[in-house]
C-alpha cells in the first residue's frame, strides 16, 4: 500500500540579515531603495545576508493509519516542517506527497474573532479548517456538547475566559474528519480535566485508522499517542524509529549531566571573575544554561537585608513556556561561597512545600531568615526540574545572582567580631 | 472535508498558477470571510448599516456647501441639482476607496490565519470587496429617495448602467487592491501611503465635478482611471447626457489590465507571504 505521506529531500532555507541589530520581519521601501543605491547592479544585498537552513534534506515516510510524532528542541525545524506539510510555506527544495484529505491544526482557535459569538466562530473556524457548512451544521450539537459551554453560545468570545475559549476552539478542531491530521502541540490546552478529555479524543482519532502527524514538547504525549517518531536536530533527521526509543534518544541527547558530576575548574581567581561577570547578566538573558527550556527562570531579584534583620528575600519568576500545568515540581536555590564551597541549599521538597507551575509566569518568593554566614560574596545557582528524580531538568543557571554579607556587629557588642573561622557565625553563649 | 483531489504534491513552485477550480472549491470560505467582515464591521455600532448611508450623505452636504455654494463648482447641467450629483459620485467613489483600502489591508489584517492555515491566498482580498458592495446597495437606496425629493426622473440608460459601473469600480479596486495587498505583506509603507494615494485620486476623478471641467483633449486620458469612466457614464446616462462610450471602453480595458497586473504580482509573491508577513 502507498504511504500516506512521503517526504523526500525536503529543505527550507531562510535568509537572515546582519544589517541591523533589531531586524524587523519586513523591509520598508526605504531599506530596499537604500540597498539599491548602495549597490545598484544587484547582488549587493547578498553580502549582508546569511543563509539559514531551517530544514536540511529531510526524508521520511508515514504509513496509512499511523500516528507519527516529531520531537526536537526549539528551532530544530519542527514547526517549519509542519508548515510545509500544511502548505502554508513552500519548501526550497524537495517534495512532499500527501495521499488523502488533509486537515492541519497548528494552533487552537485560528481565526476566532473576538467580536463574533461562540456560535458564529464555530462556523467561521470550522470553515477555515476545511469543513463545509453542511458538515458544521450536522456536527454543531456534538461540538457544543463537547465544549460544554452551551450557555454562552451567543456571547461574543471576547467575553469568554481563556479556558472557555480554548474548549470551544478545541471542540471544533476535534470534530474534523480528515484522512490525514497534522497537529502541533494542541493537546496542551485547558485544565487537567479537559486535557484528559482532549487526549482521549485524540487517542480515539488515532485508533480510528487516520494518519496523524504530531509535533510536541510533551514527550509523554508523544510516547502515548504515537507509534513511531522522528527526532529532529538543527533541521536534520537525527533518528526515526519506535516512539519510545526515539524519546529516550532525545532525552540522552538534550539533558544535562547531574550537577555533582561537573568537574571544577582549576584557576580560582579566574573563576571568581567569571562568576562576577555572569551575575551581571539578567537571568532571563543568560545563554549558558542547561535543561529542556520548557520552564525557565526569567527573573531573579535579591533583596538583601542581612545587615539589618539578617534576612534575604529572593524573588523568582519561573516562566512556563508550555500550555500545561506542572504539579509539584522541584525548585532548588543553591548557595556557594566565592571559593566554590557548596554552603547550603533551599529545596522546596525539604520543607514539604509543593509548587505547581501554571502556564506563563509564576512568581515565587524564597525567604531566608537568620543568615549567619561570615562576610563575603555568595553566589546562587537556580535549578528547576519536573520532579524529585530530575527526570526532566527544566532549567539550571549557575551563578544566576549574588549577594554580599557585610561585616556587621553580629553579636551586638558594639564592635564587629574578629573573623577567624571560614563559614558561619554560631549563636552561642558562655555560662559561668 | 474540502479537498481538490485525494493526492497533493508539495514542491517548490507548486502553487504559482491561478487555479479557478481551487477557488471554486473554497467558495464557502469566500462567503465566510465576507460574512465575518460584514458582521464585525457593524457590531458595537449604534447606527450600524446607517453609516453606509450617512457617510456619502454628509460628504455630499459638505461638498455642496463648500464646492458648490462657496467655490461655485456645479454639476455641469442646469437640470441636475448639485447635491444629487455629488451624492451619486460619492456613492460610487466610497465603494472604490473603501474597497481599495479593505483589499489592500486584507492580508496583513488576516496575518494570524495566513501563518497557520492553508487556503488560496486570493480569498481574503476577493472577499474584502463584499463589504463595499453591501454598503453601496444601502447607499443607493437613499439615492433614489434623493431623486424623488428633487423630483428628478432618471433615464433608463443610466439605470441600466448602474450595475455595470459598480462592476467596473469593483474590478479596478480589486486590481489595484490585490497588488497593494501583496506589496503590503513586504512593505508596510503601503498602509501609510494608501490614504494619501486615495485622497489624490479623489480629486483627479470627476466625483464632485463634471468630467466636462477637464479640457477636452485631456479627457481621453482621464478615462484611463476606471473610476472616472464608471462615474461619468452613470451620471451621463441617468441625467440624459451623451455617454462617452470610447472613454468607457478605455476605462474597462484599463481596469482589466490593472486586475491582470495585480493578480500576476500577487501570484508571483504569494509563496513567501507566510514567511515574511
Amino acid at each position: 500500500m502507498k504511504p500516506a505521506i512521503e517526504v523526500s529531500g525536503l529543505s527550507k532555507s531562510y535568509r537572515i540579515s546582519h544589517q541591523t541589530e533589531m531586524q524587523a520581519d519586513y523591509n520598508t521601501l526605504k531599506d530596499d531603495f537604500a540597498n539599491l543605491i548602495k549597490k545598484p547592479f544587484g547582488g549587493g544585498a547578498e553580502d549582508e545576508h546569511e543563509t539559514f537552513w531551517a530544514l536540511k534534506d529531510v526524508s521520511f515516510e508515514i504509513k496509512r493509519g499511523e500516528a507519527f510524532g516529531i520531537i526536537g528542541k526549539n528551532g530544530s525545524g519542527k514547526s517549519t516542517l509542519l508548515k510545509i506539510l500544511s502548505r502554508i510555506v513552500e519548501p526550497t527544495t524537495g517534495e512532499v506527497r500527501l495521499d488523502g484529505r488533509v486537515a492541519s491544526l497548528l494552533e487552537v482557535g485560528t481565526g476566532f474573532h473576538p467580536e463574533l459569538t461562540g456560535r458564529e466562530n464555530v462556523f467561521f473556524n470550522g470553515s477555515m479548517l476545511g469543513m463545509s457548512r453542511q458538515e458544521i451544521r450536522k456536527k454543531f450539537n456534538e461540538i457544543v456538547d463537547f465544549s460544554g459551554i452551551e450557555k454562552f453560545l451567543d456571547t461574543p468570545v471576547k467575553f469568554y475566559s481563556s479556558g472557555m475559549y480554548v474548549r470551544l476552539a478545541f471542540a471544533v478542531a476535534a470534530h474534523l474528519d480528515p484522512e490525514i491530521l497534522i497537529l502541533d502541540e494542541v493537546l496542551a490546552v485547558g485544565d487537567a480535566q479537559f486535557q484528559k478529555k482532549s487526549l482521549d479524543k485524540m487517542m480515539s482519532i488515532a485508533k480510528s485508522g487516520r494518519t496523524i502527524v504530531f509535533v510536541s514538547h510533551g514527550l509523554d504525549a508523544v510516547e502515548e499517542l504515537c507509534d513511531r517518531a522522528m527526532f529532529l536536530q538543527n533541521g536534520k533527521v537525527k533518528m526515526i524509529g519506535e516512539s519510545g526509543e526515539v524519546v529516550n534518544k532525545y532525552l540522552d541527547a538534550t539533558m544535562p549531566k547531574q550537577p555533582e558530576t561537573e568537574d571544577q575548574p582549576k584557576d580560582v581567581s579566574k573563576v571568581i571573575s567569571n562568576k562576577k561577570q555572569a551575575t551581571k547578566i539578567p537571568v532571563g538573558e543568560r545563554r549558558d544554561r542547561e535543561g529542556s527550556g520548557r520552564v525557565v527562570f526569567s527573573r531573579l531579584k535579591i533583596h538583601n537585608d542581612i545587615e539589618g534583620e539578617r534576612k534575604l528575600k529572593i524573588e523568582l519568576v519561573l516562566k512556563n513556556k508550555t500550555k500545561r500545568r506542572f504539579e509539584n515540581h522541584k525548585l532548588s536555590i543553591d548557595i556557594f561561597d566565592s571559593d566554590g564551597n557548596y554552603v547550603s541549599n533551599c529545596l522546596n521538597y525539604t520543607t514539604g512545600r509543593r509548587i505547581d507551575l501554571q502556564p506563563g509566569d509564576n512568581k515565587i518568593i524564597v525567604n531566608i531568615s537568620g543568615i549567619n554566614f561570615v562576610p563575603g560574596t555568595y553566589y546562587i545557582n537556580c535549578f528547576a526540574a519536573k520532579d524529585f528524580d530530575n527526570s526532566e531538568i527544566f532549567d539550571w543557571v549557575q551563578d544566576a545572582g549574588s549577594f554580599v554579607v557585610p561585616l556587621t556587629d553580629y553579636y551586638r557588642t558594639g564592635s564587629t567580631p574578629r573573623i577567624i573561622a571560614k563559614f558561619v557565625y554560631l549563636d552561642y553563649d558562655y555560662e559561668t | 472535508m474540502r479537498s481538490l483531489t485525494n493526492e497533493t504534491t508539495i514542491s517548490p513552485g507548486s502553487q504559482s498558477s491561478v487555479s479557478l477550480r481551487e477557488l471554486w472549491l473554497y467558495r464557502e470560505l469566500f462567503y465566510f470571510f465576507a460574512w465575518r467582515d460584514i458582521k464585525v464591521r457593524y457590531k458595537q455600532t449604534v447606527l450600524g448599516v446607517g453609516w453606509a448611508v450617512l457617510q456619502p450623505l454628509l460628504a455630499a452636504g459638505i461638498f455642496t456647501l463648500f464646492f458648490n455654494r462657496v467655490a461655485g463648482i456645479n454639476s455641469g447641467a442646469a437640470n441636475i441639482p448639485y447635491p444629487v450629483f455629488a451624492y451619486l459620485g460619492l456613492m460610487y467613489w466610497n465603494c472604490f476607496s473603501s474597497g481599495l483600502s479593505n483589499i489592500s489591508n486584507s492580508l496583513v489584517g488576516n496575518q494570524g490565519i495566513i501563518t497557520k492555515i492553508y487556503f488560496p491566498r486570493l480569498i481574503p482580498p476577493l472577499s474584502a470587496t463584499a463589504l463595499s458592495i453591501v454598503d453601496f446597495f444601502f447607499a443607493s437606496m437613499i439615492f433614489f429617495v434623493l431623486l424623488a425629493a428633487f423630483t428628478i426622473m432618471p433615464h433608463l440608460l443610466g439605470l441600466l448602467l448602474m450595475i455595470p459601473s459598480l462592476l467596473l469600480i469593483v474590478v479596478s479596486a480589486a486590481g489595484i487592491g490585490i497588488f497593494f495587498a501583496a506589496l503590503n505583506v513586504k512593505y508596510r509603507d503601503v498602509r501609510s501611503a494608501l490614504p494619501f494615494i486615495i485622497q489624490i485620486t479623489f480629486f483627479m476623478t470627476p466625483v464632485i465635478y463634471p468630467i466636462s471641467m477637464i479640457p477636452e483633449r485631456f479627457q481621453i486620458f482621464a478615462y484611463l482611471n476606471p473610476a472616472a469612466g464608471a462615474i461619468s457614464s452613470v451620471k451621463a446616462g441617468l441625467f440624459d447626457q451623451p455617454v462617452n462610450w470610447i472613454g468607457l471602453l478605455i476605462s474597462w480595458v484599463s481596469a482589466a489590465v490593472m486586475l491582470a497586473i495585480g493578480v500576476w504580482y500577487f501570484k508571483r509573491t504569494e509563496k513567501n507571504f507566510a514567511d515574511i508577513i
